[in-house]
């Protein structure tokens, strides 16, 4: 690994704590209220390969149909990882991003304790209408998989039919991981299975506005 | 069938051509095939097709027509119109509805426009399945509406489809013609039974297919009683041949079974049932992509739709004997067919037609002998001739739309030698129901 990667990876952080053990919780999703004392339980059970169930993870989509995040420099591969608040500052949203996918992602990365966590980046293209529910994410040698479901999006948001937008899946990993990611894969099901989306939503005598926000797919997923 | 669907169904037979036959070796047919003399291909169509014999000899009345429309048309009016991004902003669910919406209108029109009572209806389950689909779909998005408000639930429709089924076969002026006209009500109510184990999550857009299925259902079991009222009435003296049509299937499993070891004499009885293998059938090495290997798979495909002969009598099934019977009927004369377009393969023939003199020879074969068959006193008969002049119709779509390339032509001919092949077997698949019936 050259000085440069490991700096990206580390920042400021003086060393990598001894980890040990593997998530694989499949509890509820998470409200956010007990989210510190769940990411707690994570770090107290995760080593440089690991699996974690219903992992923190934000989307920010980008309408264009574009990347939604530039990666580091030097990291094109199937995706990045982001190990330092230094790393994450600097990372540069693509032009077209709309500022609530921007805000959630930036408060996302903001909240994410370096020192014990890392951020795995990987974009994808689904269809407009269509959202992603994450499983699960594992990390092992230098590539990171990942299981998810996609089902309908609501039907008061703002969507085109037949056309694909650009997405970044931004995963929280609860260990400071060091590698490479030379590989990436997914796998997935359609449509989720006992899914809890309520798609009755809209008033029969009513208008319900032509939102543009993704604030609801960009907020952080527990 | 559309016209569209026809020509797509005749390139995906051309297409299956190009990919038949794994037995072969060396050159494929369709890498160096066989010189054809187009010369008159254009008026290999000219002499029209025989008349589609009607299946069902009675229309229904404008009051039960407008039942079948007012149902249509009552879903759609619970959607806005226009439906509008501001209304539901979500492109993917108001598209479907939209879409949804168009198609029931559309079938509607072609229910106006309908020939025959089977045409009135199809059109009629398409627009009522369309509808019910847009209408719940919408329904589903909605906080102050279910799509229960709208459509027939999986419980009703269940109802509905059993209750009709207690009421058929209805009386006939006699067995056949109960087999044909009862037959093709007892297909309706098959297809909304079979579409009924359907399930689902609950996104708007699965809560729309299946609405969709459920209101196609209300369609049929709508109809089924019409059009038996309106047969009934327009008989001097029917007769009912509930009881006959049972015993007859009953009569007929075991030569049936029979027949079927024949045709297939190595096959376990497990497998008697289920489609063959096309290639295990031949045994000369045939070249990859000979039409006539393309011909027996897609014939297999017709006669073992969902690779089992499902409508076909067996064992001592008693329900849907009307449609159990047509479909046996029919099964004798392919399975004759099938035997006779084996052989001519084993004989070295490819099946491919050396100009258009010879596709016009096949084709006046064909056409005289379903013309026969439009003739004929027996019920059965008039209906696959009905069936098999359908198949002429969309093969003369075929060669007429398309460009004329080989493969087309090669499908084309195909068809015409099909035809012709299961209307010389017809005569003897009825002598085998009537003596049943007996």
């Amino acid at each position: 690994m050259s000085p440069t990667r490991r700096q990206v990876l580390r920042g400021a952080v003086p060393a990598v704590l001894g980890l040990t053990g593997c998530v694989s919780s499949d509890g509820p999703d998470n409200d956010g209220d007990d989210d510190s004392s769940r990411r707690e339980d994570d770090r107290a059970a995760v080593e440089d390969s690991g699996r974690v169930s219903d992992p923190s993870v934000v989307k920010p989509r980008n309408p264009d149909g574009r990347r939604v995040l530039d990666p580091p420099e030097d990291e094109y591969g199937v995706g990045f990882l982001v190990g330092s608040t230094e790393t994450a500052e600097a990372l540069r949203f693509q032009p077209g991003v709309p500022s609530a996918d921007v805000t959630a992602t930036r408060e996302f990365l903001a909240a994410t304790d370096f020192t014990e966590e890392t951020v795995y980046v990987t974009h994808i293209r689904p269809r407009s209408c269509y959202q992603y529910r994450i499983h699960s994410v594992t990390w092992q040698y230098s590539d990171v998989e990942y299981e998810y479901c996609r089902e309908l999006r609501s039907p008061d948001e703002q969507c085109v039919a037949d056309t694909r937008v650009g997405m970044a899946l931004c995963f929280r990993l609860p260990a400071v991981v060091d590698m490479d990611v030379h590989s990436g894969g997914s796998s997935g099901r359609f449509p989720c299975e006992g899914s809890t989306t309520d798609y009755a939503v809209i008033e029969s005598n009513a208008t319900v506005g032509g939102t543009t926000t993704t604030e609801d797919t960009a907020g952080e997923d527990r | 069938m559309t016209r569209l669907s026809t020509r797509r169904g005749f390139l995906a037979l051309a297409a299956a051509g190009a990919t038949a036959g794994c037995l072969g070796r060396g050159n494929g047919f369709w890498d160096d095939p066989p010189a054809f003399d187009r010369s008159g291909l254009e008026s290999v169509t000219d002499r029209p097709v025989p008349d589609r014999p009607a299946v069902i000899p009675v229309t229904l009345t404008e009051a039960q027509r407008g039942t079948l429309r007012e149902r249509v048309e009552s879903r759609l009016a619970t959607i806005p119109d226009p439906l509008t991004a501001e209304v539901l902003p979500n492109g993917t669910i108001r598209e479907a509805i939209v879409d949804h919406r168009a198609e029931a209108r559309s079938a509607l029109g072609r229910m106006r426009s309908a020939s025959t009572t089977v045409e009135t209806v199809e059109a009629a389950a398409d627009a009522a399945a369309h509808a019910g689909r847009a209408a719940a779909a919408w329904a589903a998005v909605l906080v102050d509406r279910s799509p229960a408000d709208v459509v027939l639930t999986d419980a009703q429709a269940d109802e509905r489809v059993q209750r009709a089924e207690r009421a058929l076969p209805g009386r006939a002026a006699d067995a056949q013609s109960a087999i044909v006209v009862y037959g093709v009500l007892e297909s309706w109510l098959s297809e909304a039974s079979h579409h009924r184990l359907a399930g689902g999550t609950r996104s708007p857009l699965r809560v729309g297919r299946d609405a969709a299925t459920n209101e196609r259902a209300w369609a049929w079991t709508t109809a089924a009683p019409f059009v038996r009222a309106r047969y009934e009435s327009s008989l001097a003296d029917p007769e009912p041949f509930g009881d006959a049509l049972e015993d007859a299937v009953a009569t007929l499993a075991e030569p049936t079974r029979e027949r079927l070891v024949e045709f297939r004499r190595s096959e376990s009885a497990d497998m008697l049932y289920r489609q063959p293998d096309r290639d295990a059938l031949v045994e000369r090495d045939v070249r990859r992509g000979e039409p006539g290997m393309a011909l027996l798979g897609e014939k297999l495909d017709e006669v073992y739709p969902d690779y089992h002969l499902r409508t076909v009598v067996w064992s001592e099934q008693r329900s849907y004997p009307a449609y159990r019977l047509r479909e046996t009927h029919w099964v004798y004369a392919a399975l004759d067919a099938l035997e006779t377009v084996i052989a001519r393969i084993e004989d070295g023939a490819d099946l491919f037609p050396s100009d258009a003199a010879a596709v016009r020879s096949v084709r006046r074969e064909a056409t005289d002998a379903v013309d026969v068959l439009a003739g004929s006193n027996r019920p059965l008969e008039r209906f696959v001739a009905s069936r098999l002049a359908r198949t002429l119709t969309e093969a003369d779509e075929a060669l007429t739309d398309s460009d004329s390339d080989k493969r087309t032509i090669a499908s084309v001919y195909g068809e015409y030698v099909w035809a012709r092949l299961v209307a010389d077997a017809t005569p003897a698949a009825t002598e085998t129901i009537a003596s049943a019936l007996e």
